[in-house]
C-alpha cells in the first residue's frame, strides 16, 4: 500500500493546463526511490485510477485552474460522501472518488490542489508566473505528506 | 421525419445517426455521420519522414501505439532495413498491450452497460458507475484489464499515452530484467480476469439473441492480415480478403493495397468508405477487426485462447456473420495477447541491447500495415530528395467498417424502429450496432485532397431552394 499518491494532471500543450504535470514530474524526482510515495503524471483522469487511489493512505491531486487567479493556490479537500455520479468522457477528482467508493467501497481522504493558470492557449511552455508558482505547489505538498508520513509512522513506532 | 441521434454515445470521438422514416413511420434510410475533421495527412507534409511515428501517434489518445507501430514500419521501407529481431520482439509486445487496453476500455467500459442491466434499461445508469452499482467485481475487473494494458506501454515506452519509444528503424530503448518481470508479474490475474470475463458473456448471449440476429449481420468479405502458419497475426504477414463463407478472395503485399483496396467519399461524413476494388463502390463491402481476424485465423497459436477459437468455431461452420459477436471476438483477441505476451517476455532475446537498425533513406517510399484494435491500418509516405513527406495516406480500421456500419445501422433502425412513438431502448440498439465495431473516428477522418462538399438551403419549412455540389 501507498501512503500517500500525488496525481498531477493536465494538458502540457495548453501552457499553464501543464502545471499539474509538471509539478509531478518535479515531485517525482524529489521521491525517487521513497516507496511509500508514488507519483503519477497523467493526461486525463481516468477510472483506472480507482485502483490506486484505493491502494493509497492519502491522495493529493495537482491540477491547473482557470477559475482562480493567476498564481493563486487553494487547497479543498474533496468530500467522500453525497458525491454525484458523474460518467464523462473526461473524468475529475470528484467522479474517480465516487468511483473508488463504489468499486472499492472505501476510499482515502483525498485533496485538490488547484493552481490559477495565466494561459491556456496552445503552447508547450508555462508562463513566467506558473514557473514561479510550481516550487510554491511543491513546498505545499511537501508539507502535506510529511504530516502524513509522520502520522502513518507513529502507530507503527507504537506498535 | 428525421429522428437524429446526436451524439452518439459510448464510442471513441463525435459522430451523429440519421433516420429517416417514410409517412407510415417506416425506416426508409439510415446514416451514420462523422462529424468531426482531422487533416492529420495534410498537416504532415513537408517535414522530415523519420519524425512520422511521433506525429501519427498524435492522432489518437486511444490507439497511439498502432499508429506508431503502422508508421515505423513505413519508415523501416524508406530505410530498407530489417529491424534486429529484439526490436520486432519488444514492438509486438506493445502492439498486444495496444490491442488489451484498447478492447478491455471497449467491452468492460463502453458495452457491458448494455450486456449487464440491458438495452432498455435507464440510460442515466448505462455507464460505468451503473455496472459498479450492480457488479462490482465486474467493474473492477474492467479497471483491472485496462490498466494492465497501458502499464505494459508505459513500462516499455515511459508513458501511457503518445510514447515516443517506437522509432524508424526499431525502437530507442531495450527492455530491463526489472520491467520485464514487473509485466510477468501481472500476467496471471489478467488470464483469470478474461477467463471470468468469457464465462460470463457466454452466458449472456441467450439475453440477446434478437440483437445477434439483426446487428449488422449480412454476408461480407473480410480483411485482415495472415501469417503463412494462418495464426492469429498482428504485426506481420500479408493481406488476405475471404469471402462469407471464408474462401479465399485475394492474398497480396500492404504495399499492394492500392490495387485493391479503393476509398470512396460521400458528402454526409468525413469518414471515408474504403471498398474492395474488384467488386466496386458500394459491392465492395467488407469487415475488418476482432471479428474478422477470428473468422479468419485457422488457429491463435496460444493454448487458452485456442480453446476459445473453437468454442466460438460452433457458432458457425462458415464464417461468423453477426456484428455482435465482435464482442466475443474482442474477448477472446484479448486473451490471445496477455498468453502471447507472456510468451515474448520469456523469450531470452527479448533483453537483447541490439533494438536499433540505422540506415538513411534508401526508398522514397513505404508501406507500413499493421493489426490495430479495430482492424487493418495502412500508413503510406512518399518522401522527395531531402527526406520529407510529400505525400501521406492513411487508412484507418475504423473506415474500412464504415459501410458495414452503415449497412448495420439500417438492418437495425429497419427492425426495431417503427414511428410514431420510438422508445430511447430502440435508439440504443441502433446505437449499439455501432459500439459493436468499437470505432475510433478522431483516428479515422483523415481525407486527402478535395472532399465531396453538398451545400443545400432549405426555406423555413424545409423545402430546397437551392444546393451547391463540389
Amino acid at each position: 500500500m501507498t501512503d500517500v499518491l500525488i496525481v498531477g494532471y493536465g494538458n502540457p500543450l495548453r501552457g499553464d493546463d501543464g502545471m499539474g504535470r509538471e509539478t509531478a514530474r518535479r515531485l517525482a524526482l524529489q521521491y525517487a526511490g521513497d516507496r511509500r510515495v508514488k507519483v503519477l503524471s497523467r493526461h486525463q483522469l481516468t477510472p483506472e485510477l480507482a485502483d490506486d487511489i484505493a491502494a493509497a493512505g492519502y491522495v493529493i491531486f495537482v491540477d491547473a485552474s482557470e477559475d482562480l487567479p493567476p498564481g493563486l493556490i487553494a487547497r479543498e479537500s474533496l468530500p467522500t460522501e453525497t458525491l454525484s455520479r458523474n460518467s464523462t468522457h473526461q473524468g475529475n477528482p470528484v467522479s474517480l472518488v465516487r468511483l473508488c467508493l463504489d468499486l472499492y467501497g472505501k476510499c482515502p481522504p483525498t485533496s485538490l490542489i488547484a493552481v490559477g493558470g495565466a494561459s491556456f492557449e496552445v503552447s508547450q511552455t508555462l508562463s513566467p508566473l506558473a514557473n514561479r508558482t510550481i516550487p510554491q505547489v511543491i513546498s505545499l505538498i511537501s508539507e502535506i505528506v510529511e504530516r502524513k508520513l509522520l502520522e502513518e509512522s507513529v502507530p507503527q513506532q507504537q506498535r | 421525419m428525421n429522428i437524429v441521434i446526436d451524439p452518439v454515445t459510448r464510442i471513441e470521438g463525435h459522430s451523429k445517426i440519421t433516420i429517416s422514416l417514410d409517412e407510415h413511420g417506416t425506416v426508409q434510410s439510415a446514416h451514420f455521420h462523422v462529424t468531426q475533421f482531422r487533416g492529420f495527412e495534410k498537416l504532415c507534409e513537408g517535414r522530415p519522414f523519420y519524425e512520422m511515428p511521433a506525429l501519427m501517434a498524435r492522432i489518437c489518445g486511444i490507439c497511439p501505439v498502432s499508429h506508431l507501430i503502422a508508421s515505423a514500419k513505413a519508415c523501416d521501407a524508406i530505410l530498407a532495413v530489417r529491424i534486429p529481431e529484439t526490436a520486432e520482439k519488444l514492438r509486438r509486445v506493445m502492439n498486444l498491450a495496444q490491442i488489451v487496453q484498447s478492447h478491455a476500455l471497449s467491452f468492460f467500459h463502453l458495452s457491458i452497460p448494455d450486456f449487464l442491466l440491458g438495452m432498455d434499461s435507464d440510460p442515466a445508469k448505462r455507464n460505468l458507475f451503473g455496472v459498479a452499482e450492480r457488479d462490482r467485481d465486474l467493474a473492477r475487473d474492467g479497471i483491472r484489464m485496462r490498466k494492465f494494458g497501458q502499464e505494459i506501454i508505459e513500462l516499455l515506452g515511459g508513458k501511457r499515452i503518445h510514447p515516443a519509444w517506437v522509432v524508424p528503424g526499431g525502437v530507442s530503448e531495450p527492455l530491463t530484467v526489472e520491467r520485464r518481470d514487473k509485466i510477468l508479474f501481472t500476467i496471471q490475474e489478467a488470464k483469470d480476469i478474461l477467463s471470468r470475463a468469457l464465462l460470463w458473456f457466454k452466458r449472456q448471449l441467450s439475453e440477446f439473441s434478437e440483437e445477434i440476429r439483426t446487428f449488422a449481420n449480412f454476408p461480407s468479405h473480410f480483411m485482415a492480415l495472415s501469417n503463412p502458419e494462418g495464426a492469429l497475426a498482428f504485426y506481420k504477414g500479408k493481406l488476405k480478403i475471404v469471402d462469407a463463407e471464408g474462401g479465399l478472395v485475394e492474398e497480396f503485399a500492404g504495399e499492394d493495397y492500392a490495387d485493391y483496396i479503393g476509398e470512396a467519399v460521400e458528402p454526409w461524413s468525413y469518414l471515408k468508405s474504403p471498398y474492395y476494388k474488384k467488386l466496386g463502390y458500394p459491392a465492395g463491402i467488407y469487415r475488418v477487426g476482432p471479428l474478422a481476424r477470428i473468422n479468419m485465423a485457422r488457429h491463435c497459436g496460444t493454448p487458452l485462447a485456442d480453446q476459445e477459437l473453437a468454442e466460438f468455431r460452433e457458432l458457425s461452420r462458415q464464417m461468423v456473420l453477426s456484428s455482435f459477436y465482435y464482442h466475443y471476438a474482442r474477448l477472446i483477441e484479448m486473451l490471445f495477447a496477455v498468453e502471447r505476451i507472456e510468451a515474448l517476455l520469456n523469450d531470452p532475446e527479448i533483453l537483447g541491447k541490439h533494438v536499433r537498425a540505422y540506415a538513411g533513406p534508401n526508398n522514397h517510399e513505404g508501406v507500413g500495415v499493421a493489426e490495430a484494435p479495430r482492424g487493418t491500418l495502412i500508413h503510406h509516405y512518399k518522401i522527395d530528395e531531402s527526406g520529407l513527406i510529400k505525400t501521406a495516406n492513411l487508412i484507418i480500421a475504423t473506415a474500412h467498417n464504415n459501410l458495414a456500419m452503415n449497412r448495420g445501422v439500417l438492418q437495425v433502425a429497419k427492425h426495431f424502429i417503427t414511428g410514431p412513438s420510438i422508445p430511447e431502448g430502440m435508439l440504443n440498439r441502433v446505437e449499439a450496432v455501432i459500439r459493436a465495431y468499437d470505432p475510433c473516428l478522431s483516428c479515422s477522418t483523415h481525407a486527402a485532397g478535395k472532399m465531396l462538399l453538398d451545400v443545400q438551403l432549405l426555406d423555413c419549412d424545409g423545402n430546397l431552394v437551392a444546393q451547391a455540389r463540389r
